[in-house]
């Protein structure tokens, strides 16, 4: 049992679980068994100590960038200098191996060290590397695949599912690359999400360089100009929208048109002070986009079961937003040309212009009404007021939120949002994710 | 020695035991309320014997105290047998002796330190645990990550923490 397993029984025990006959001998005959018992117990107490409390909860108010620090990057840059990892029957330094947690993880290992495409059914597939402290756990339902890039570094791409990393100081950096976006970590944690239509990226901690990728024409890896970075608690969103032959009907109505389109889930918190969701029903939302020569046309679905009305402010009223970025230009703040913040609350009937917003303007439609389980929003937005051409592969930066409250004139109890982190950042378009027009796509 | 003295040298030595005492008791019910619970009875019959007693160890005689109250409770709660055998907790008995004894606070302020080490989702994950007292599926929604990868790296954060301390601990140790 290594020291990690023999921990993870001990806070097993602690917690409540009962002890097997062999914990039980185990701490009779091993000193150093009961020691460690002793000093988890130990932490376990002194963690709730107010002052730790204080203490820790003052760090995390002050961190914004926490520097990795790792003692593994000369043994990494000793590994990799080896090369061939991935072709070595036997677990060498950097090999990728399989932890503990999946059935079926030995067969799925030797697929990974072959480079083959990778399912993951059932249970969570965690694939570490030998004598190297990077974990990547890959979600049921996720398809993956390892590589050894050119220059020595790892490579994994996602084209469906979920990654969780943990990765240890890289002298070449880790490649992740979904159908959607690329990213490059040296070192930092953070998760992966691609489904359908688009691909969230979020990081937990240090720095990941992020590049978008066109559906239709994917960029060149080599092309610099056009990655920007994700420091600690922030991320991007990527996803397409599909081109349609005829529009839909602004009328709020879901209907056939938008029962084919990807669902992007606003799957993140965007309120910084007060986040108060108690359930799904209580307040989760989601959206979905297709385009024309003419207008971009969105369908924002909220799920809500109080009608939360009456403040002039409609961020403060049950409401959905849009954010555009049309020009993809991801400055600081919104530009005063095309970059638009509108408001859609149900309470209301025109478009509210968030403060720094271009003006709405008559070309725009939208249909805002109360549905059965919360609110719909169904807006067309043409390209001549934003002010852009559009085209397969043309990217604009975009962003789309919704705002929960019960009350009546009451405070805002919840916000979310599809890219992460825009909380206090409504005007920085370079916070915003990524909407790429797509071609038609499936029928 | 005056009763007054008497008085403020046992609340004292608890007080430098406290924290040792409610891992001891820990470690026995599985239940960190419960151990709360159990020291509050612990105190009190420690506090008695104080009293009409010679005291010479401290530390041995609260945690036997401890230990008592520990099994009578299981029993009382639950009417089966203690988690491990009679063998195993005099092995944890043991373990405690030369760790449960903390004047100067020093393992907190080990901890203090430590913490700023961990990596801020791990502290993240702690502060939404423990000090927002917030459930592991709570958790795991709020930061879009599976209940189980919370669950692992709660305990991973604090293995690192228990080893950080083990380790700042030792290092003072031989300073001094």
């Amino acid at each position: 049992m290594t020291s990690r397993e023999q921990d993870e029984v001990l806070w097993r025990y602690l917690g409540g679980q009962p002890a097997t006959a062999g914990l039980s001998r185990e701490l009779a005959t091993n000193p150093a068994m009961s020691r460690r018992l002793a000093e988890l117990a130990l932490i376990e107490c002194a963690i709730r100590d107010d002052a730790v409390k204080a203490d820790a909860q003052r760090t995390l108010r002050r961190r914004i960038l926490v520097p990795m620090i790792s003692s593994g990057v000369a043994l990494l840059a000793l590994l990799l200098a080896g090369g061939g990892w991935f072709l070595l029957s036997r677990p060498e330094v950097g090999t990728p191996i399989a932890e503990r947690g999946n059935p079926n993880a030995k067969q799925m290992i030797s697929a990974v060290r072959e480079g083959k495409m990778v399912e993951v059914k059932e249970k969570p597939f965690r694939v570490a590397f030998a004598r190297e402290e990077t974990n990547l756990e890959f979600s049921p339902g996720s398809e993956m695949k390892l590589e050894e890039t050119k220059a020595g570094g790892k490579r994994v791409r996602l084209n469906k599912g979920r990654i969780d990393a943990d990765v240890a100081p890289q002298e070449m950096a880790l490649e992740v690359i979904t159908p959607h976006l690329e990213a490059k970590v040296l070192g930092t944690q953070f998760n992966v999400d691609a489904e359908e239509g688009g691909s969230r990226l979020f990081v937990d901690e240090g720095l990941v360089e992020v590049l978008s990728k066109s559906l239709t024409k994917p960029r060149n890896l080599s092309q610099e100009s056009g990655w920007w970075q994700m420091a600690s608690g922030r991320g991007v969103s990527v996803a397409g929208a599909r081109r349609v032959s005829s529009p839909p009907e602004i009328d709020g109505v879901e209907d056939q048109l938008w029962e084919s389109q990807p669902v992007h889930p606003n799957a993140f918190l965007g309120e910084n002070k007060v986040n108060e969701i108690d359930s799904e029903e209580d307040h989760s939302s989601s959206w979905r986009a297709v385009w024309d020569d003419e207008a971009l046309y969105v369908l924002i679905e909220v799920v809500d079961n109080a009608d939360g009305r009456g403040n002039d402010k409609p961020w403060s009223n049950d409401s959905a937003e849009i954010f555009i970025d049309a020009d993809h230009g991801r400055t600081q703040k919104l530009d005063g040309v095309n970059d638009y913040l509108l408001f859609f609350d149900p309470s209301r009937t025109d478009i509210f212009p968030g403060i720094g917003s271009v003006e709405v303007t008559a070309g725009m439609d939208h249909v805002t009404r109360r549905t059965s389980q919360g609110f719909r929003t169904e807006v067309k937005i043409p390209w001549s007021d934003l002010g852009v051409r559009p085209r397969e592969g043309f990217e604009i930066g975009f962003n789309v939120a919704s705002n929960d409250t019960d009350e009546t004139e009451g405070k805002r109890r919840s916000q979310l949002t599809w890219t992460p982190k825009v909380s206090g950042d409504f005007g920085r378009p370079d916070r915003m994710g990524v909407l790429i027009l797509s071609g038609a796509g499936p029928p | 020695m005056s009763e007054k003295s008497l008085e403020s040298s046992f609340e004292k030595l608890l007080s430098e035991h406290r924290r040792g005492l409610k891992a001891y008791l820990l470690t026995i019910v599985q239940d960190y309320h419960l151990a709360e619970d159990i020291l509050q009875d612990t105190s009190a019959i420690v506090a008695e014997r104080w009293e009409l007693e010679e005291i010479h160890d401290f530390w041995a005689f609260s945690r036997e105290v401890a230990r008592r109250q520990a099994l009578l409770a299981i029993r009382n709660m639950r009417h089966q047998p203690v988690p491990v055998s009679e063998d195993a907790l005099d092995s944890v008995f043991a373990a405690f002796e030369d760790l449960g004894h903390d004047p100067s606070d020093s393992r907190i302020v080990a901890l203090q330190g430590c913490m700023k080490k961990l990596p801020q989702r791990w502290l993240k994950i702690l502060d939404l645990r423990y000090w927002k007292e917030e459930k592991v599926n709570s958790i795991a929604l709020k930061l879009n990550i599976h209940a189980n990868v919370v669950s692992v790296t709660i305990n991973r954060a604090k293995s690192k923490l228990a080893d950080c301390v083990s380790s700042a601990l030792t290092v003072d140790r031989v300073k001094l």
